[in-house]
């Protein structure tokens, strides 16, 4: 940066400055004299205070020259220039363009997307006043660590120049401005230029950049004035692994404009964008914060895969987040065999129910097909029998059988059959031991009992103790209690309303492990006269929950653009390589690769959004679906601005759009100037103060000084 | 027709003729005055006794005396004698500043007239480097004539020497005789505090009035002048709104230190501006020696 004069003729004036000392010397000569009796004393006084008045008469002489030297100055209207303009002819110069790739650059301004007014600027800076420099562009934020972008001729850039494309970036771009800032500090050049495009969203700055020496920083603001607009920024599926036919809610939060409201409708779809279930429209309302949270109620149609999907009804400036969507995976439709008959009893049928509220009309709809039989039906992968007696040795190893097998066995006992567990022969003992959680005991159990999770992190009862399913609510009368021992896992629990002497809490709800299989034991019937469990709000659930394939396989994942794309899971161990095949239907053969144990296929960052399916060599169902959406945290625009992150100085502009630029550059050729008329004024004042004072020397006019102490 | 002088007005000195310029001391007088005289003699006024001694006249000898003592004592009186003053102006060239020449003339003429209607004796002495004119004591209005057109032909000089010249006036003059000193006093303190001690020694009754024109205290000047010494001729160029207050101070500290070298020398000391009328000047100086 120079200094130049817009009024530099006025600089002609600037002999003028020596006014006050001409005057001094004129006055020095010219001074009368009078005849005085004697100047001892007038000597002696000079004496003392020669040294002090000679250091004032200079200083006060000094004074008045730039004083008068200033306001020349000022009135010649002194203005900053940057010598030379961005890449002077001789100067060696160099620049890193660092643009801005996010999502967030999608945004609308005035018709056209903030990246394709970055695109513009970048050419047109290459293109002219940097055409003669050497330019690194840093628009990837992909590249191989220890990597950094090179120096090239803006011509050769131009050549070769592709449009940019929005990219997911999980670094904010402030670490890219700052390898840029590295890039240039390790260059020799007279000229360093460092320009950053951004919309200067609050995450890719999020705090003070470093301003780096001797680089000139350039910011060029492509946030609009008036930017939208909201955009979904999340959904998901509550609880986490919903169940068909069980109430769900899906979760969708908005962010954007605060205090403004978006219509949001909420559907769910099939991987090929069937629409399945329509979850109607709400209004989202953003609080001040700019937030807003919608919890819609749905029941998950009997699908394994499907897409939750949130959208905005109406469009805005940025259309790529007015849509997002989830991918939910239901566990397949299991086959249930109910070991008793429905027509027998109340409790008979109260379970039939729970497990088919349909009673077989809609099979599809349901995420259980239960058969009624004696015996368990081979397609079965889980059982429920209610238990009046014990079961004979050869019906308890059909049981122990089939749940070896990988089946699930629910049973009911009746309360009492405890007192009979004594007479039992041994090897039926021994076999409904190795399916009991215990032995059944004889002890005092409380009339009354409430019921309370026991194993509160199980993934069976997740979400049971939300208040709507009342679980306090839930009465036990009479219980098979079992030793204090048990060996499997207590789920729930029953407690004595009114307690007293010997009245214990007791198991009501059991996990046993067995084999590939496991065996839930109710220890109590769903009948009035033993419990209020078969009218209670949690057992339809907790049926239907029992009776399933365990949740949480994860086979269905849901990540965001540029993270790593991996699937890993025990039930892919038997394959050496899948077939993973992306959102456009190409196909990619994975490898399986084996790291601490963990059998996983990395197929590395997803760089585009959509459903990719992994597939079996040879399979055409996939095994598992990674759905991967665009960052949600580039939808929440939330400004920085430049001036906020930077020291303002010489060497930093900021301009909010490149034709700014242009003219603050053509401004500095024809700089504006730094003297405001107010300062000129006083300046001014000044020099007729100090000039009056040096006259007054020679004769006596009216002192500014006297007149301002009088006033 | 009266004879009119430049210097002298009787009215200034009517103004302070009722007030008696006593000498603060007893000085020796030429014929039996106002003041009491050192040496005791056989007057109106008994002092003491003496024991008789060969050549004592005998009608001062005191019989009473003999009859109680039987000795021979002879009383003694309290001698009363005029004052002889001896004025001495300063003619030096400082005393060409403003109109402390002429003030000076004028004060001393006043007291001249003043001592001879009292019957004292006046003489008068002009000194700068030399003496310029002497004129020895006398009261008579012939002497005063004389004395006065004398004073109006005087000019000052250029230079002065006045510690040297009292020197010389202590020394002639007759012991015990009153010393008015009308000067500007711009000389080395030191140098003054020897000439008036030498005054004293030769038991003069010493007085300065301290001639002063107001601008010599206040340098009340507002632009840059260039000063030229009156004595010295020498010049220097100052700016006196600079120096105001230092040339203040030091000025207070000479006249500080001359009055206290009259104090320590037994000889008054009495300031007189110029911008006073000298009536009232003298009637101010008569008030404070009364």
């Amino acid at each position: 940066m120079g200094l130049t004069f817009l009024f530099s003729g006025a600089l002609l004036a600037l002999p003028l400055a020596g006014l006050p000392v001409l005057l001094h010397l004129l006055y020095q000569k010219k001074s009368p004299v009078v005849f005085f009796s004697t100047i001892r004393f007038i000597k002696a006084s000079v004496q003392r205070t020669a040294a002090r008045k000679r250091v004032q008469k200079w200083l006060l002489l000094a004074v008045r020259v730039i004083l008068l030297a200033i306001l020349i100055a000022a009135v010649a209207q002194p203005a900053k220039l940057l010598s030379g303009g961005w890449a002077a002819p001789g100067k060696s110069s160099i620049a890193a363009i660092v643009v801005d790739t996010s999502y967030s650059m999608q945004l609308l301004d005035h018709h056209e997307p903030l990246l394709a007014k970055a695109d513009t600027a970048v050419r047109e800076l290459l293109g002219s006043q940097l055409a003669n420099t050497k330019v690194a562009i840093f628009r990837s934020p992909n590249l191989p660590p220890g990597q950094t972008e090179q120096l090239h001729a803006a011509g050769e850039i131009l050549a070769e120049w592709a449009p940019l494309a929005p990219q997911a970036n999980p670094r904010p771009l402030v670490d890219r401005v700052a390898a840029a800032a590295d890039l240039l500090e390790r260059q020799h050049a007279e000229d360093k230029w460092l320009v950053v495009i951004s919309d200067f969203q609050r995450h890719e700055f999020p705090g003070e950049m470093t301003q780096p020496k001797g680089v000139h920083l350039v910011m060029i603001d492509l946030h609009p004035d008036d930017p939208r607009n909201a955009g979904v920024s999340k959904v998901s599926i509550d609880p986490a692994q919903p169940t068909v036919g069980i109430g769900s809610e899906a979760v969708v939060d908005v962010t954007g404009r605060p205090n403004t409201s978006r219509a949001v409708s909420v559907s769910i779809a099939s991987v090929a964008d069937k629409k399945l279930l329509d979850g109607g429209v709400q209004v989202a309302n953003l609080d001040a914060a700019g937030h807003s949270r919608l919890r819609v109620p749905l029941h998950l149609p009997a699908q394994r895969w499907m897409m939750l999907k949130a959208s905005f009804q109406d469009d805005d400036d940025m259309a790529w987040d007015n849509t997002r969507s989830q991918l939910i995976e239901t566990p397949p439709q299991q086959s249930v065999t109910f070991l008793g008959n429905p027509a027998a009893g109340n409790m008979q049928r109260a379970v039939w129910l729970a497990l088919d509220p349909s009673e077989g009309t809609h099979p599809d709809g349901w995420s259980l097909k239960v058969k009624q039989g004696k015996d368990i039906s081979p397609d079965a992968s889980a059982a429920v029998m209610l238990a009046d007696e014990w079961p004979d040795a050869a019906h308890v190893a059909r049981l122990i059988s089939f749940v070896r097998g990988g089946g699930t066995l629910v049973l009911f006992l009746r309360p009492g059959l405890e007192e009979t567990w004594p007479k039992l022969p041994d090897n039926q003992k021994a076999a409904l031991k190795s399916i009991l959680p215990s032995e059944p005991i004889v002890v005092n159990v409380a009339l009354y009992s409430s019921v309370a999770v026991a194993a509160q992190q199980d993934p069976l009862l997740a979400g049971f103790a939300d208040e709507r399913f009342q679980i306090h609510s839930m009465v036990v009368r009479r219980i098979v209690p079992f030793s204090g021992d048990p060996q499997a896992t207590l789920l729930l629990n029953c407690f004595p309303r009114d307690p007293g002497p010997g009245l214990h809490s007791q198991g009501l709800l059991y996990r046993k492990p067995v084999g590939a299989g496991q065996v839930y034991t109710v220890a109590t019937l769903p009948g009035g006269d033993y419990s209020n469990i078969a009218t209670h709000p949690l057992f339809l659930p907790l049926m239907v929950r029992m009776c399933q394939r365990s949740a949480g396989r994860g086979d269905a994942q849901n990540i965001e653009l540029g993270q790593s794309l991996t699937l890993i899971g025990r039930q892919f161990e038997a394959f050496d390589s899948m077939t993973l095949q992306g959102p456009a239907g190409d196909t990619t053969i994975v490898k399986a690769s084996h790291a601490g144990g963990v059998t996983q296929f990395p197929f590395g960052a997803a760089n585009a959004p959509g459903l990719y399916s992994w597939l079996k060599p040879g399979g055409a169902e996939p095994m598992a679906i990674t759905n991967v959406q665009l960052p949600s945290n580039e939808s929440e625009l939330f400004y920085s601005p430049p001036p906020s992150l930077v020291e303002p100085g010489d060497n930093v502009m900021i301009a909010r759009s490149v034709a700014e630029l242009h003219t603050k550059v053509a401004n500095l050729g024809e700089p504006e100037p730094k003297w405001t008329m107010p300062i000129a004024i006083v300046l001014l004042m000044l020099c007729v103060e100090a000039l009056m004072a040096s006259l007054s020397r020679i004769w006596k006019p009216i002192s500014l000084r006297g007149v301002l102490a009088g006033a | 027709m009266p004879i009119k002088y430049q210097f002298f007005d009787p009215a200034d000195a009517a103004k302070v003729s009722k007030l008696q310029f006593m000498a603060r001391q007893v000085v020796e007088g030429v014929i039996t005055g106002q003041h009491k005289s050192p040496h005791k003699g056989f007057s109106v006024e008994f002092a003491e006794h003496r024991e008789y001694m060969p050549g004592d006249e005998i009608r001062h000898m005191d019989w009473r005396a003999y009859a109680r003592s039987d000795r021979y004592y002879v009383k003694l009186y309290e001698q009363e004698t005029n004052l002889r003053a001896t004025l001495v102006l300063d003619t030096s060239g400082s005393m060409r500043f403003g109109e402390k020449f002429d003030y000076a003339r004028k004060v001393a003429a006043c007291l001249a007239y003043l001592l001879s209607t009292q019957q004292d004796l006046a003489g008068m002495s002009a000194i700068d480097a030399a003496v310029r004119w002497e004129m020895p004591p006398g009261s008579s209005p012939s002497h005063l004539d004389r004395m006065f057109k004398a004073m109006e032909a005087l000019e000052p000089g250029n230079s002065t020497d006045l510690a040297n010249q009292l020197h010389g006036l202590a020394e002639r003059l007759p012991r015990r005789s009153m010393v008015i000193l009308l000067t500007d006093l711009w000389v080395e303190p030191a140098d003054l505090v020897k000439a008036l001690q030498h005054l004293r020694y030769r038991k003069h009754q010493g007085m300065v009035l301290h001639i002063l024109d107001r601008a010599e205290i206040d340098l009340p000047y507002d632009r840059m002048l260039t000063f030229q010494d009156l004595e010295t001729n020498e010049k220097i160029q100052v700016d006196p709104r600079d120096l105001r207050d230092t040339y203040k101070q030091e000025v207070e500290k000479f006249i500080t230190a001359v009055r206290k070298a009259c104090t320590d020398s037994d000889v008054e000391y009495h300031e007189m501006f110029t911008d006073v009328p000298c009536d009232r000047a003298l009637v101010r100086l008569m008030s404070r020696r009364s």
